[in-house]
């Protein structure tokens, strides 16, 4: 499968690579240097615990929603549900006619807090929550599967980051919120920032070869506040990279650029994302 | 003198009495609520039909007082007499059955099984048959009166109102409350032969026809919903009028309005035609006035009238002033609604709703002769107030509507679309009832109104009904506290599919957003219905309560039934998992949530 996130770990393990060469180079100079000067070997050790912070900062970031993707494909989910969970198989004779799909719409008949789909992912069905869980014994042949007992705590939280990507769902998101989110699905955003925003596809020749995710750390680096958030969206570039060298040389070399959407979104618009990201972030 | 404690029965019977009387008096008071009329063969005694108080009035209409009350079935609604006098058929609405009513010892002899809530009912000309009008099944039963037996039951249009037949008895007239219409059906076979739109027409009431039996008059408001409701002015929101029909000709329909100018003439109700066939008695429940229509200018109007003016006519508000086809005087009451005419004293009688009494105007001057009390005049309560208040135009601006021309007299809804600016405009919303609307804020399809309180204040600034804190109160308390019907679908009969409806309710997740006991979230949801000039993509859930009186459905009434919202509008299955649902599995859902 060829998931933006395995293009990611690509591009990380490619970066760790190259890290290691200069390690190697590194312990020549170490070993060259004993000889020598102290002071020189000393810059020396400085340098490459530079080179090595600098690997570790600059390394691609892989939120939790990506790494749910890859629980959800080891699990199996995509076999019941389709591909990416969009849209289910045939399920004779329940009410549903189909499999459920992950789209929000259709995941709010079936959880109402976070804690429900937890349950149906351990329990094959919600247990404790609410949603009257001695009603939810619904007909039909294909029956949820009980993972409690093969998957860890770090899946199931990953896993749970990533059917909320894909669904979108949140118990009570306000309308401005909701509309924003509407507004960058049919925009296009999540094409590259990944379902809703929560991380995606990766950007060769780009400083991290990745395109940031709204909801991790690497957002923060390039948007420090919400006028170079509106500043990026609208011009597709902010002014204070373009001043810092290599950022200019990144932001030059890198293969997907930004697309500026001033002339494709209204104020309005602009304010209702601006809410979704900020709503995704605080989360 | 001993000491009252030591003998502690006077205290005790003292305290006793205290609370009987306490009891007794929060207890509500019984309000007659006279809905209709109906005078005697022989011209001596009328008979009032009782809807809040189950009972019927017994007047002396020479005498001008109410001689006796008889008891009977739960909320009467309408009545008519047998050609002989003898009995009285009272539809009870609440009680699915039409009572016979020996007049002679004034009792219930016999009662006929109807379908739910019958309203209009009326005789053959020979008596032996009785045309019933079911409101809520929309439905039309023919009974045979000798063995109470039903002969044919036929579709009408939706909450068929009132039923007229014509002299020679061959043709009966439905005014259907809900659908803009008037269904006409052939009196000996029951089969629907015409269904005739009214125009801008809305929540008809009475039909009644000319004594030739060529003309038929239905009285109706003309609510403008196609347009943006902010100019209440020359009746732009709603006016009000009667249409008149020819009955030979097929299609044809003259609307003229009985507004004036500067006076609206809001929710026409009752209507009765003078013997000689010469005047028309409108009574307009919200401005407590009767219509008296000079039938012989009326038709000169109609017959003048083209096709294509037909539509230009029915906004012209200032018809009545220009042509003087009509004269608007005082009913002698607060809410008049049944009216009839007395052959014997050349009077017409008036069934006042809110003031319980019943008075006798003169058919030539409109000049009021008597004002007949039902009983023992019983002080209004908040709530009673309210309801007056919510039937009431002159809260309004110029009288042109009041709170029942969108919601009805009960406080439900005219089931059309309306594009309030609350939320934009080019985005109409079916009136919703009020039933729930104190139990599951927010207010309106969008939740744009908090709650009740803040839904019925906009509606007093925006909608043109004058803002007065004591009002406000009393509709608040009206509003609030409603008097719901009987849930028709919670009867044995429908007890198999309901039953299996309630598995499927669960199986198809519909509790996911309709949770009982409110049977909404009262959270917003897309389901895709909405389009690019709504507010927003989400809809506050409806609450499903009573949802068997509140068709259509979906925030733009787009299903007409619910059997057609779960098929026609649930291709995707994003409102509720149906999608694997047999035909008949459908129906039982739909036998379920009526009975919620």
């Amino acid at each position: 499968m060829s998931s933006p996130l395995r293009v990611a770990r690509a591009v990380g393990k490619k970066t760790r690579s190259s890290l290691e060469v200069l390690n190697l180079r590194g312990s020549r100079l170490i070993h060259w240097s004993k000889g020598h000067s102290g002071p020189l070997g000393v810059a020396v050790l400085v340098a490459i615990a530079g080179a090595i912070a600098y690997g570790h900062y600059f390394r691609p970031e892989i939120g939790p929603a990506m790494r749910g993707e890859e629980v959800a494909n080891k699990l199996g989910c995509f076999s019941c549900h389709g591909p990416e969970g969009v849209s289910g198989i045939r399920n004779p004779g329940s009410a549903a006619r189909d499999v459920p799909g992950w789209e929000h719409r259709k995941i709010s008949m079936y959880i109402r807090k976070e804690e429900d789909l937890r349950e149906w992912i351990l329990y094959g069905r919600p247990r404790n929550s609410l949603m009257a869980a001695d009603r939810m014994e619904t007909p039909g042949l294909v029956r949820m599967p009980a993972y409690e007992k093969i998957i860890s705590t770090g899946e199931l939280d990953d896993l749970v980051q990533y059917l909320r990507a894909v669904s979108g769902w949140a118990a009570d998101i306000p309308d401005i919120v909701y509309e924003g989110r509407k507004i960058a699905a049919d925009l296009g955003c999540f094409g590259c920032h990944g379902q809703s925003g929560m991380g995606g596809m990766s950007n060769p020749g780009s400083l991290k070869g990745t395109i940031p995710a709204w909801d991790g750390g690497d957002f923060k680096q390039v948007v420090r506040d919400e006028a170079e958030l509106k500043e990026w969206i609208l011009e597709g570039e902010i002014k204070r990279l373009w001043k810092n060298p290599l950022a200019w040389y990144f932001l030059k070399r890198q293969i997907i650029k930004m697309p500026p959407y001033r002339e494709h979104i209204s104020d309005l618009e602009l304010q209702k994302i601006v809410a979704y990201i900020g709503w995704l972030r605080k989360e | 003198m001993k000491h009252p404690l030591k003998h502690p029965i006077g205290p005790l019977a003292a305290a006793l009495l205290l609370l009987l009387w306490t009891a007794l008096s929060a207890e509500e008071p019984k309000y007659r609520s006279p809905n209709h009329l109906v005078v005697s063969p022989d011209g001596r005694f009328a008979y009032a039909v009782n809807q809040t108080a189950d009972s019927i009035s017994v007047l002396d209409i020479r005498a001008r007082t109410a001689i006796d009350e008889m008891p009977v079935g739960p909320r009467p609604s309408h009545a008519d007499i047998s050609p002989d006098g003898r009995l009285l058929y009272v539809s009870n609405q609440y009680g699915d059955r039409v009572e016979v009513v020996n007049l002679k010892d004034r009792r219930v002899v016999r009662a006929l099984e109807a379908e739910h809530e019958p309203y209009g009912v009326t005789l053959s000309p020979d008596g032996k048959k009785l045309y019933v009008a079911e409101s809520i099944s929309d439905t039309v039963s023919i009974f045979d009166t000798r063995n109470g037996k039903r002969l044919s039951r036929a579709h009408s249009g939706r909450g068929p109102r009132f039923i007229a037949r014509t002299s020679d008895g061959s043709k009966l007239l439905v005014s259907n409350g809900m659908s803009r219409d008037v269904s006409i059906f052939a009196a000996e076979s029951g089969k629907l032969l015409e269904t005739r739109g009214l125009g801008k027409g809305a929540l008809p009431r009475q039909i009644t026809l000319s004594s030739d039996g060529k003309w038929a008059f239905v009285v109706h408001l003309i609510s403008h919903d196609e347009q943006v409701p902010t100019q209440p002015e020359r009746g732009r929101i709603h006016s009000n009028g009667v249409s008149v029909l020819a009955l030979d000709r097929p299609g044809h329909r003259v609307t003229l309005c009985l507004d004036k100018l500067l006076a609206g003439a809001a929710n026409p109700w009752g209507a009765a035609v003078s013997p000689d066939g010469s005047r028309l008695y409108v009574t307009l429940a919200g401005v407590h006035e009767v219509a008296i229509v000079d039938l012989k200018k009326t038709l000169a109007i109609v017959n003048e009238t083209s096709p294509d003016k037909v539509s230009i006519l029915e906004e012209d508000v200032e018809l009545l002033e220009k042509r003087g086809f009509a004269r608007r005087v005082t009913a002698g009451g607060i809410g008049p609604r049944g009216a009839a005419f007395s052959p014997a004293t050349g009077e017409i009688l008036v069934a006042n709703y809110f003031s319980d009494t019943v008075s006798v105007l003169d058919a030539e001057t409109g000049a009021v002769r008597a004002v007949i009390p039902l009983g023992k005049p019983v002080p209004m309560t908040t709530w009673r107030k309210g309801e007056m208040l919510f039937n009431d135009a002159r809260i309004g601006f110029q009288h042109w509507f009041s709170c029942a021309s969108c919601h009805q007299e009960d406080a439900t809804t005219d089931g059309l679309n309306w594009d309030l600016t609350n939320d934009g405009v080019g985005n109409t919303k079916n009136v919703k009832s009020l039933h729930d609307i104190n139990d599951t804020p927010p207010a309106m399809w969008h939740g744009v109104r908090e709650d009740m309180d803040a839904a019925v204040q906009s509606g007093q600034r925006f909608l043109g009904f004058l803002p007065d804190p004591e009002n406000h109160k009393a509709l608040l308390a009206f509003i609030g506290n409603p008097k719901r019907a009987p849930n028709p679908y919670g009867k044995d009969r429908y007890k198999g599919p309901r039953e299996r409806g309630r598995t499927h309710f669960y199986n198809a997740r519909c509790d996911a957003c309709h949770p009982p006991p409110l049977f909404t979230d009262q959270k917003p949801h897309d389901l895709g219905f909405g389009k690019p000039s709504d507010r927003t993509p989400r809809f506050d859930t409806p609450t499903l309560r009573e949802v068997y009186r509140t068709a259509p459905y979906l925030h733009d009434g787009r299903a007409r039934t619910l059997k057609e919202l779960f098929t026609l509008h649930n291709g995707d299955g994003l409102h509720g998992e149906t999608r694997g649902f047999s035909d008949s599995e459908v129906d039982e859902l739909v036998a379920y949530i009526k009975s919620l």
